[in-house]
């Protein structure tokens, strides 16, 4: 069901990954001449590419503190230390960042 | 980092310049103005990094900036908390001054020396290269994308804060090393201390084994004495008895060593009465023996004899046979010499009827040369003359025409008419025209004259070659005779030697036919000269035995009344042995019963010491059990405080890595964000912040930008990209690297500078309508909201980009 674009001067915008950026485009080209053809004065493509990359671990970096990113990594890598360990580990913490 | 105020005296340009941005209200964006010269350029890097660095990114050191000896710059800066900076600057010296006050007014250093300022600089401020990466663009600077990549990686590592994670974690394994220290003496000191107390449970069961042990062994030392004392008492009995036994027991041996000596002088004895007997049983054979002797010496003597004239005659025979031999090979010799003679001679004459043949026909080629030689003188003669007359052939013809000449003029003027002188002119013509055939004939006489020379010539020669062969051959007709005489002589001698020969032969063969049969003869003498000389052998040693005869006579004599007495002394010794001393009693061993009764006391007396030994052991055990509880529980404790140093020296650079895991998507996000807010969707970049090794088994660190270009269509590293497309990919970078720094280190509201940095684009719309100056400046705005900053300040030389902004700082003014 194509839009009412008679006399319209329409951009068309389209986001994509960057592994199929080919196919995309004759999509595209595909759909802005049944645009034209349904009236549009003209049809501009714009290709704006989505980069995919992605990280293993975000959480860490969306941490704060150096122990929630321990405590976040720890998570990921189902190791969590017991309450007791946990403790002693924050204070060593505070003593390296205090030796700073 | 964020300006709130900069004084400059003396300094660049700038010979008193105060400038408080607060005056700026809320402005965010604000260019700042003014000519070339003027000190825009200095006046910002004089503000952030000269105050923070003390060296300028363009305009070299701080120090090179300061134009009296009482230059300054002192500048108000909030970097999480609000620092007053001011250096002192001695332009004639070079020497600076820095002190930092806090908010309080406090100083943040004991001294004003530079060297304390730098040390505090680079605890509370970012490195330089990560300030021009992200907050501060200087004028031309490259930025982030021009950096190296190693550089480029460096940047991001410290953005991170991923160093002061490394060196956290340095920290945390220093400080592992301690309880690992621990952890391995208090094991040591655990090892002794069980090694040295050993099993308390297992000491309490070997101590009542022993104490069993002592018990069993007081029982058998108590027994053993007792049956030592028995012992003694028995012994003393035996003692008499086998005293006794012994004295009869000498006796017995005395007559059994008496008995076996008699025994063998009368072996001795019947010996030597047997050896007589024998002696005397050969007297017969003996006697007939001496008898014989004469007569088988002179049987042998015989036999010698003739076995000698064999050996002569033997002799004599070989000798002729080996000079008939010599004489028939002379003869031979001589023979094959008389016959090389005669074949000799014979060669000589084969060529008897050839030298006689040449002998009669030597005279005739004599005259046959000399015929030829005669030939070649006359052809030779002939040439020659045919040659004279081509010479002289010429000279006629002009002699024969002058002559005609002269004879015409003669004629004429004696009055000869011109016809009568025509025809005498005619007349010399036709004499010469002879005379020209002549000579055209000349040529091929002279030619055959020639030839007929040399056909005679070597004709000549042959005939000389042959008249030589035959005088040569001639000249060996006189040594015939004397090779038929030396051939007669010859062949007489040699039949002589041959009959000579056979003569020898002859003599030779009977010589060896003599030989023969005496050699025959000897060996039919042989064997009876061997029997003879065995018999004589035989005859002489049976003969050598007559004195033994009167000698064995005697000694029976003596030896048979011997022989009497000893089987008597026999008998009566055999009567004494007949009756042995009865067997002692076995002797008690009251010395084995003592060292029994010894070994049983001192097994008692070691088990004894050896229930005190186990006793001493087992107390001590208990005791280090103790101490060894003690050492347990501060080994666990020693443990897990290693294991936490560990675990967190293991875990702080994993956190390292997933933060610069993470800032690649981070960063990537945020780049493209201020792009396509600001650009449209024509560049996307691509940030990847690991890389696989080289050989594919690792990941390391890294800061790659890739850009896609719709536009192109072409997806490269960024810096393919051309100079435009570079500051607005470059600045985006730049601007999302400061947002994530931001981000990461919790700084709030910090000022943006950007010296220049896009005075590359374009004020005019490109193909697809977007100006990149309102573009760029759209970006900035974007990413000013994006970092939460408190202002951006912009140089520019760009009057649209003083307009887009909120605010304008004109400098020279």
């Amino acid at each position: 069901m194509l839009p009412d674009v008679r006399g319209a001067e329409v951009r068309l915008r389209v986001r994509v990954a960057p592994d199929q950026r080919d196919s995309a485009r004759r999509a595209a080209q595909e759909y802005a001449e049944q645009l034209r053809s349904a009236g549009a004065i003209s049809v501009k493509v714009e290709e704006q590419v989505v980069s995919t990359t992605r990280a293993r671990t975000p959480e860490v970096a969306r941490a704060s503190t150096l122990i929630d990113k321990l405590d976040a990594l720890w998570l990921a890598r189902r190791d969590v230390p017991s309450p007791e360990r946990r403790d002693a580990l924050v204070s060593k913490i505070a003593f390296l960042e205090g030796q700073q | 980092v964020r300006l709130e105020a900069v004084k400059l005296h003396n300094v660049g340009p700038f010979a008193d310049f105060a400038l408080d941005l607060a005056a700026l209200g809320d402005a965010r964006l604000v260019a700042v103005v003014g000519a070339n010269g003027s000190g825009k350029s200095t006046l910002l890097e004089c503000a952030i990094p000269g105050a923070l660095y003390r060296e300028t990114p363009t305009r070299g050191s701080l120090t090179s900036l300061a134009t009296a000896r009482d230059s300054y710059v002192e500048v108000r800066i909030v970097n999480g908390k609000p620092w007053t900076i001011r250096h002192s600057l001695d332009a004639v010296s070079g020497k600076s001054e820095a002190l930092v006050l806090g908010e309080d007014g406090a100083p943040a250093y004991a001294d004003t020396k530079v060297r304390s300022f730098d040390a505090w600089a680079a605890r509370t401020f970012p490195p330089p290269e990560v300030l021009f990466s992200s907050v501060f663009a200087s004028q031309a600077g490259a930025g982030f994308l021009g950096a190296k990549p190693g550089e480029r990686k460096a940047i991001l590592l410290r953005v991170l804060g991923v160093e002061r994670l490394e060196r956290l974690a340095e920290l945390a394994r220093e400080r592992a090393r301690t309880p690992k220290a621990t952890v391995a003496t208090l094991t040591a000191r655990l090892a002794d201390e069980r090694a040295r107390g050993g099993d308390a449970v297992a000491l309490e069961a070997a101590l009542e084994e022993v104490r069993r042990e002592a018990a069993g062994a007081d029982a058998d030392a108590e027994q053993a004495g007792r049956m030592f004392a028995t012992a003694r008492e028995v012994a003393a009995v035996a003692g008499q008895r086998l005293r006794e036994y012994e004295a009869a027991e000498r006796g017995y041996r005395a007559a059994e060593q008496a008995r076996g000596e008699a025994a063998r002088a009368l072996l001795d004895l019947e010996n030597r009465a047997a050896e007589a007997r024998d002696v005397l049983a050969f007297r017969g054979i003996i006697e007939a023996a001496v008898a014989c002797l004469p007569v088988l010496l002179q049987e042998r003597g015989s036999l010698v004899e003739a076995m000698a004239e064999h050996d002569r005659a033997i002799l004599d025979a070989e000798r002729d046979a080996r000079e008939a031999e010599r004489d028939r090979i002379g003869a031979e010799q001589d023979r094959a010499a008389a016959e090389r003679r005669a074949l000799a001679a014979q060669e000589a004459l084969a060529r008897a009827d050839a030298i006689e043949a040449a002998a009669r026909c030597v005279t005739g080629l004599r005259r046959d040369v000399a015929a030829a030689e005669a030939e070649v003188a006359a052809a030779e003669s002939a040439l020659e003359d045919l040659r004279g007359r081509r010479v002289s052939g010429a000279e006629e013809r002009i002699g024969g025409l002058r002559a005609g000449l002269a004879e015409i003029r003669d004629s004429v003027a004696a009055g000869l008419t011109g016809d009568q002188a025509g025809e005498m002119a005619t007349d010399a013509l036709a004499t010469d025209d002879d005379a020209v055939r002549s000579a055209a004939e000349l040529p091929e006489a002279v030619m055959l004259a020639a030839a007929r020379v040399q056909r005679s010539r070597e004709r000549s020669a042959k005939a000389g070659t042959a008249r030589r062969e035959a005088e040569a051959l001639a000249a060996l007709a006189d040594r015939l005779a004397a090779d038929r005489a030396a051939l007669a002589e010859a062949e007489a001698e040699g039949a002589a030697l041959l009959d000579r020969a056979t003569q020898a032969a002859r003599r030779r063969d009977a010589a060896q036919d003599r030989a023969s049969v005496a050699r025959g003869a000897r060996a039919d003498t042989e064997l009876p000269l061997a029997a003879a000389q065995s018999a004589l052998a035989t005859a002489e040693r049976t003969a050598a035995r007559a004195p033994a005869l009167e000698r064995a006579a005697a000694r029976l004599g003596e030896i048979e009344p011997r022989i009497t007495q000893a089987r008597a002394e026999i008998m009566r010794l055999d009567e004494v042995l007949a009756s042995r001393p009865s067997a002692p009693p076995e002797p008690t061993d009251v010395a084995a019963f003592e060292r029994a009764a010894n070994v049983a006391a001192a097994t008692a007396r070691q088990v004894s010491q050896a229930v005190a030994v186990a006793e001493a052991r087992l107390a001590g055990a208990r005791e280090s059990s103790e101490r060894a509880a003690l050492l347990e529980t501060e080994l666990s404790a020693a443990e897990l405080d290693l294991a936490d140093w560990t675990r967190l020296a293991a875990d702080i650079p994993g956190v390292a890595a997933a933060e610069i895991d993470s800032a690649g998507p981070e960063l990537t996000e945020l780049a493209n964000d201020l792009l396509h807010h600001g650009f449209g969707p024509r560049f996307t970049v691509t940030i990847d912040t690991q890389r696989l090794s080289a050989d594919g088994k690792k990941m390391l660190e890294a800061c790659e930008v890739t850009v896609t270009d719709t536009k192109l269509g072409r997806v490269a590293p960024a810096v393919t990209l051309s100079g435009g497309e570079m500051v607005i990919v470059s600045e985006a970078i730049s601007l999302a690297l400061t947002t994530l720094a931001c981000r990461r280190s919790g700084v709030e509201r910090p000022d943006l500078i950007r010296d220049e940095s896009g005075a590359a684009l374009s004020t005019v719309p490109g193909e697809d309508g977007v100006v990149a100056t309102r573009a760029y400046i759209s970006m900035l705005r974007r990413a000013a909201d994006q970092i939460g900053a408190n202002r951006v300040l912009i140089v520019s030389h760009n009057p649209e980009v003083w307009d887009l902004c909120d605010a304008r700082i004109e400098v020279g003014k």
